[in-house]
């Protein structure tokens, strides 16, 4: 076991090397964001100040220890465009990226648990029926889309909620709704799936002939063993799920580590781009080593190893 | 003395995309307190359903078209769900085919035995728990404690069974049923657990209905036997009578394939042919197709299960008649 997390722990570190790696130069592909920074009537000169005073001037080798060496010490410099230590802005940001993703999880999971032990539990009957069309409608709508329906219909239309910002927890209803949707649908559809599947077992069988309840059979014996099946899933979506939290921010102009990625984004802004997209990767690591852990709860199978 | 089990006539169906399927037709057989009840056939023929049917633990596609499954003078097909539950396990109680999976994987196996103690007899977890490691002992398990607090993956095939019957006899039940509990497991294994099951059986009076498919185990151990066939019961009797004087020819080639000492490998014989389907049973003997004996009768008319001579089977023929035809039968 102490192995194991060993590994992983490792695993992650390499995947944040290579993160950050491929932010690095990509970054340094794609555009100047000297050229950018200055009023269009400076001259050449200036130009070269700029790039010596932000340190791109050096050869790219050069940089990239630089940036490494940076990262490795929680030196993430400042914001070109807004002057400030990048730390301040992640700092203000990430708040609202955790709760509007650990909400949307929290929305999407459980719920999305109970509905699919229902439909299989209730198979070809209304409830089954009904959940199935929902959730392949709610799998094919974008998330950009669903997010402007719902801004539409409860913001503009019926004026109950905030069609954007932050501040209070209404503000934190659409942001999360949208994004949870995505990972609702399909995890009602792994949990009946795979409730089903569990249901056909021959432990089932012989647990109904101990004389168990439905409730105890399903509950106690069948969920457990098909959530197996449902957290590898959602460890697959949490990288969706941080994908559609830029999505989500930048459309309901809510204040998270996506909307600083993306506005960044537009300005070259290096090492705000380079710190969150660094973030980003470590919050689907540490996601995902929760999830590891979660494995080893409920499967004991994996526990020994 | 009166039945433990009687069952009537059961004709089960099962409704599948290709349309009604008859799995089972008309069986009807009684299990005594104490006895050991064999049920051999080859694959398909409608064990399973059978003993399924009794807990009513059928597939949800199960119809139950006719008969009566009476035990202890009730008949279990007019008891309500939640009285069926409180017999499960209980006075009946039920053993798989797969040791391997069927048990929960992710729940120990202390508290996979003691479960249908906690819900029929006793409330309190500690005093099942205790009892799940009496029966743990019971069944031969060494070190029963640290197994009780294992994981069905840390056991082997043999031990999952004994396990098996553990969870099975915790609430004495008065009627075992034993789904092929030997088939998956190896020859010196199966003895051994043979061995647990007659022991149950002497000591708590214990009644059994045993399925098979594999004779050579019947013959130790059975006080009556049933010969199925696809879906029907072609021949029953008592060891002694099926095994020195079969009546039907579908127990002759049974019998044929037991394996014999004296005999070389490649000589093993087999019934030529497979099991029908029960979407393809015609309307004649169902056995004619891989009857040597079979006649232009065989397959336009049903043979029904009846009492000859002090024997039970269903044959348009007597064993004499079939002599006296000859019949394309080479040994
Ligand atoms: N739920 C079901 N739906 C449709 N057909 C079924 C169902 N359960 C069983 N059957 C059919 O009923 C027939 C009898 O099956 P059964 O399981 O009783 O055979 P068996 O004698 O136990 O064979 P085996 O030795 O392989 O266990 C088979 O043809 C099987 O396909
Ligand atoms: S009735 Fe005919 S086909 Fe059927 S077992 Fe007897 S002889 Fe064979
Ligand atoms: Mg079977």
């Amino acid at each position: 076991m102490l192995l194991y997390m060993g590994k992983r722990c490792l695993q992650a570190v390499i995947v944040l090397l290579v993160v950050s790696t491929l932010v690095f130069f990509l970054l340094r592909v794609v555009g100047d964001p000297a050229t950018l920074m200055l009023d269009p009537n400076a001259t050449k000169a200036d130009y070269e100040d700029l790039k010596r005073s932000l340190g791109l001037d050096q050869p790219i080798h050069v940089q990239y220890v630089n940036f490494m060496k940076d990262m490795a010490s929680l030196n993430l410099g400042r914001s070109y465009r807004y002057k400030q230590p990048v730390v301040n802005m992640i700092k203000d940001a990430l708040p609202f990226t955790l709760q509007l993703v650990g909400v949307s999880l929290l929305l999407a999971v459980p719920l999305a648990i109970v509905v699919g032990v229902l439909a299989a539990v209730k198979r070809n009957s209304l409830i089954d029926s009904v959940m199935t069309t929902v959730t392949i409608a709610g799998r094919s709508i974008p998330s950009f889309w669903l997010g402007l329906i719902l801004m539409m219909l409860f913001a503009v239309k019926l004026k109950i909620l905030p069609p954007s910002g932050w501040g209070s927890l209404k503000h934190l209803i659409l942001p999360s709704v949208t994004l949870a949707m995505g990972l609702a649908t399909s995890t009602v559809r792994m949990t009946r799936n795979s409730m089903l599947s569990v249901m056909n077992q021959d432990y089932m069988k012989a647990a109904k002939a101990k004389g168990v309840s439905p409730f105890r059979l399903y509950i106690g014996h069948g969920l457990r063993n098909s959530l197996i099946a449902v957290i590898t899933l959602i460890s697959i979506q949490v990288g969706h799920l941080l994908g559609g939290s830029i999505v989500v921010e930048t459309v309901f102009s809510y204040p998270g580590i996506g909307r600083l990625l993306i506005n960044a984004i537009m300005v070259y802004d290096y090492p705000v781009v380079q710190a969150s997209v660094v973030l980003m990767a470590l919050l689907f690591v540490v996601i995902n080593l929760i999830v590891d852990l979660l494995y080893s709860v409920i499967d004991p199978r994996i526990r020994v190893r | 003395m009166d039945a433990l089990l009687e069952v009537n006539d059961l004709t089960i169906q099962f409704r599948t995309p290709e349309g009604v399927i008859t799995a089972v037709e008309g069986v009807g057989f009684r299990v005594r307190k104490g006895e050991l009840l064999c049920v051999v056939g080859e694959s398909g023929c409608g064990k399973s359903v059978t003993a399924l049917s009794i807990l009513r633990l059928l597939a949800d596609n199960a119809l139950y078209v006719s008969g009566d499954i009476q035990f202890e003078g009730q008949n279990l097909l007019e008891l309500s769900e939640k009285e069926m539950r409180e017999i499960r396990g209980s006075d009946i109680s039920m053993i798989f085919q797969e040791p391997m999976t069927s048990l929960n994987p992710v729940h120990t196996i202390g508290k996979q035995i003691s479960e249908a103690y906690l819900l029929h007899i006793e409330k309190d977890k500690k005093k099942a728990w205790d009892k799940s490691i009496e029966m743990l002992k019971m069944v031969g398990v060494p070190d029963a404690e640290r197994v009780a607090k294992s994981f069905p993956h840390q056991l082997s095939g043999g031990m999952r069974q004994r396990v098996m019957i553990a969870t099975a006899m915790i609430c004495q039940p008065k009627l075992l049923i034993a789904d092929e509990p030997t088939t998956a497991l190896d020859v010196t294994i199966q003895a051994q657990i043979l061995d647990i099951l007659s022991d149950l059986q002497e000591k708590n009076d214990l009644a059994i209905m045993f399925i098979t498919h594999d004779l050579a185990i019947v013959a130790k151990i059975a006080d009556y036997i049933i010969v199925m066939y696809a879906g029907k019961i072609v021949e029953e009797g008592t060891p002694e009578a099926i095994f020195f004087e079969p009546m039907h020819p579908y127990t002759e080639g049974l019998l044929k394939c037991i394996p014999r000492v004296d005999q070389k490998v490649d000589e093993l014989f087999v019934i030529a042919g497979n099991v029908p389907n029960p979407s393809t049973y015609a309307s004649g003997c169902r056995f004619h197709d891989r009857c040597p004996y079979a006649t232009e009768l065989c397959e336009k008319e049903m043979p029904a299960l009846e009492l000859r001579d002090g024997r039970k089977y269903a044959c348009h023929f007597t064993p004499a008649d079939r002599k006296i035809r000859g019949g394309a039968h080479v040994d």
